[in-house]
């Protein structure tokens, strides 16, 4: 009874691919498949985020996610709720008078502010970390200092709950910050704390102390369609809509930009793969004329054939598997960052790796088609044919 | 004893423009037990579609081919597989040798057919190479050895199933004086053990050291 061994089998189908000029061949076959699926299917997707990543990173300290919810008079819970009942938030954060007061936000966008309140009130919950120094212009009476430079409202968001010190009269003084108001509001309060709490009264929401509310939406898409849902009502809507419209339409022109890269370069990964079939081919049928001659039947040939299929598709799966595992992590990265910097919680990479990363994935299309391609198939036909 | 007999045997290629070409007709000839028979021609005279009808490769449009008395047009595809394997041998002017494998690894390639275990391929394998002087390169790929070695080992992967019968076309045409002689007296060789030779050349040197030469002119055998 016969006994064909597998192994002998598919050692015969891999000889294939190594009686071609590169023994390489059938792995730059298998990355230029898998770098083809990767490009169709999950570079795309990959290319979206890092779009938005890319156009984010470059209007730094522009909020596009967000959206600050405000009344000039006292409105119930009740009220509030149904604002923040809509599937496009992914986040709220309800700012409390009592707890960290955010003054003076009336345009939330592109805004400088320059003054940073200070009060000892919350000192126990000041984290334990080096103090921010602000310069001079600090009273530790009031709590309250200017600060020598501008800072972004997303910075400025950030700096609540961290420490800052200051010198006043020769003394330096360290204090947790409560509240931060904007270079504007900072015309309008006297210079003690109380007189700014005063100011206060005009933000303040709900009758639970709730002075405002920040909400964040899953994308700027979600936050011009929060607007319109929402425009009539108590409750002022605050954003920065013209900016999220051009902040959206960079986006898509970005992501289709990286989209059609994505499609070119799956084209020019495509004749990679190709290239590598073409020369497997050949050697296939130089080594099934050769087989039969030896006394291998068609059926065993048949089965030398789709142990090479099986064989392309599995180191392809199993390389696409690993390549989708890191790149869907580093989208998944990249997505959380851009959802988590707005309201600065999160330090993000910098946009040149994800630049980096794109270009070196292209590079390793070009490297490989390039690899494949130096086999001038045609030539490779005529030798075959002559040997035949 | 024959091992081979042609008889009245035919065949036509058809071309693209539906015209058919013939290339063997009427083809007569017998092939004796342990004898060394060279067939000659020109480029076109149809050596070679004749070696691959006597080896059952292709099958003949008329006539009959009995191989060790078998007629093979009448088996399955699958049987004369079977057959090529146990009875024949070939030798090539090209070797077709598997480049990535190595030349012990090459030579025990038909044993896979028949189901060997690997051990005892390899036993027999490295016997023909110990048969053909090759027993110190059997670990050595194609692309390792001369142009002599490589038809050496071609000739020990056709003898590796102890053939009755072995087709050698061409044998000697890549190689040089010296090594075609030492292939041709390789071959040769074989008959003393009762295994028939088939040698298509067109070296005249190379067909007048067989005991017959079979000359194909225009598709038809003349015996001289």
């Amino acid at each position: 009874m016969k006994r064909l061994l597998l192994s002998d089998l598919y050692k015969i189908n891999r000889s294939r691919w190594r009686n071609s000029d590169s023994k390489y061949t059938f792995w730059l076959t298998v990355l230029n498949l898998t770098i083809t699926f990767m490009f169709l299917y999950f570079f795309l997707q990959l290319g979206i985020h890092a779009g938005q990543y890319l156009i984010h990173s470059l209007l730094s300290g522009s909020i596009m996610n967000t959206i600050i919810l405000s009344s000039e008079t006292t409105c119930t819970r009740r009220e509030l709720e149904e604002y923040l009942q809509d599937d496009t938030i992914s986040d709220y954060r309800l700012i409390h008078s009592a707890d960290v007061q955010v003054f003076g936000l009336e345009e939330v966008a592109g805004m400088d502010l320059t003054i940073i309140g200070g009060s000892s009130f919350f000192m126990d919950e000041v984290q334990s970390e080096e103090p921010i120094y602000i310069g001079e212009n600090g009273n530790p009476e009031s709590g309250i200092v200017v600060s020598e430079r501008c800072f972004s409202l997303n910075e400025a968001i950030s700096l609540i709950g961290k420490k800052i010190s200051f010198e006043y009269e020769g003394e330096v003084y360290t204090i947790p910050v409560t509240s931060v108001i904007s270079d504007e509001a900072e015309s309008r309060i006297d210079p003690s704390f109380q007189s700014a709490c005063y100011l206060l009264s005009d933000n303040i929401l709900a009758s639970e102390n709730i002075q405002m509310v920040i909400l964040r939406m899953k994308s700027p898409e979600s936050v011009l369609r929060y607007l319109k849902d929402h425009q009539s009502g108590r409750i002022k809507i605050r954003s920065a809509e013209s900016e999220i419209r051009r902040h959206i339409s960079l986006s898509r022109m970005v992501s289709v930009l990286l989209g059609v890269t994505g499609v070119i370069f799956s084209l020019f990964s495509a004749t990679g793969i190709v290239n590598g079939l073409q020369i497997n081919y050949l050697q296939n049928r130089r080594n099934r004329a050769l087989l039969q001659v030896l006394g291998f039947s068609s059926k065993l040939i048949i089965c030398i054939d789709l142990l090479g299929a099986f064989d392309l598709w599995v180191h392809t799966v199993i390389i696409s598997g690993i390549l989708i595992i890191i790149l869907g992590l580093g989208a998944r990265i990249l997505q959380r960052n851009i959802q988590t910097q707005l309201i600065g919680e999160m330090i993000s990479p910098d946009p040149i790796i994800v630049v980096f990363c794109f270009l070196a994935l292209c590079g390793l299309v070009i490297a490989c088609t390039w690899y494949t391609s130096r086999h001038q198939w045609k030539e490779q036909t005529l030798d075959v044919l002559k040997s035949e | 004893m024959s091992v081979i007999e042609v008889s009245e045997v035919s065949k036509a290629f058809l071309m693209a423009e539906g015209r058919k070409v013939p290339v063997l007709q009427n083809v007569n000839f017998k092939v004796e037990q342990g004898e060394s028979v060279a067939i000659c021609g020109r480029s076109g005279s149809g050596k070679s579609t004749l070696l691959h009808i006597l080896s059952g490769l292709i099958l003949p449009d008329d006539g009959k081919v009995l191989v060790l008395d078998k007629e093979l047009s009448l088996y399955k595809e699958n049987e004369r597989c079977d057959f090529r394997n146990r009875f024949l041998g070939f030798v090539f002017q090209a070797f077709y040798l598997e480049q990535s494998m190595t030349a012990l690894e090459n030579v025990a390639l038909p044993l896979i057919v028949q189901g060997i275990g690997k051990k005892e391929r390899n036993e027999r394998a490295m016997d023909v190479l110990r048969k053909v002087g090759l027993e110190d390169r059997s670990g050595h790929k194609p692309s390792e050895l001369s142009g002599g070695e490589q038809q050496r080992v071609c000739i020990a992967r056709a003898i590796v199933t102890e053939p009755r019968i072995l087709f050698a076309d061409e044998p000697t045409g890549n190689l040089d004086e010296k090594n075609s002689n030492m292939i041709m007296e390789l071959l040769l060789g074989f008959t003393q053990k009762n295994t028939s030779v088939i040698l298509v050349t067109h070296e005249q040197e190379d067909a007048k050291r067989c005991s017959r030469i079979l000359h194909l002119v225009d598709g038809r055998i003349s015996d001289l």
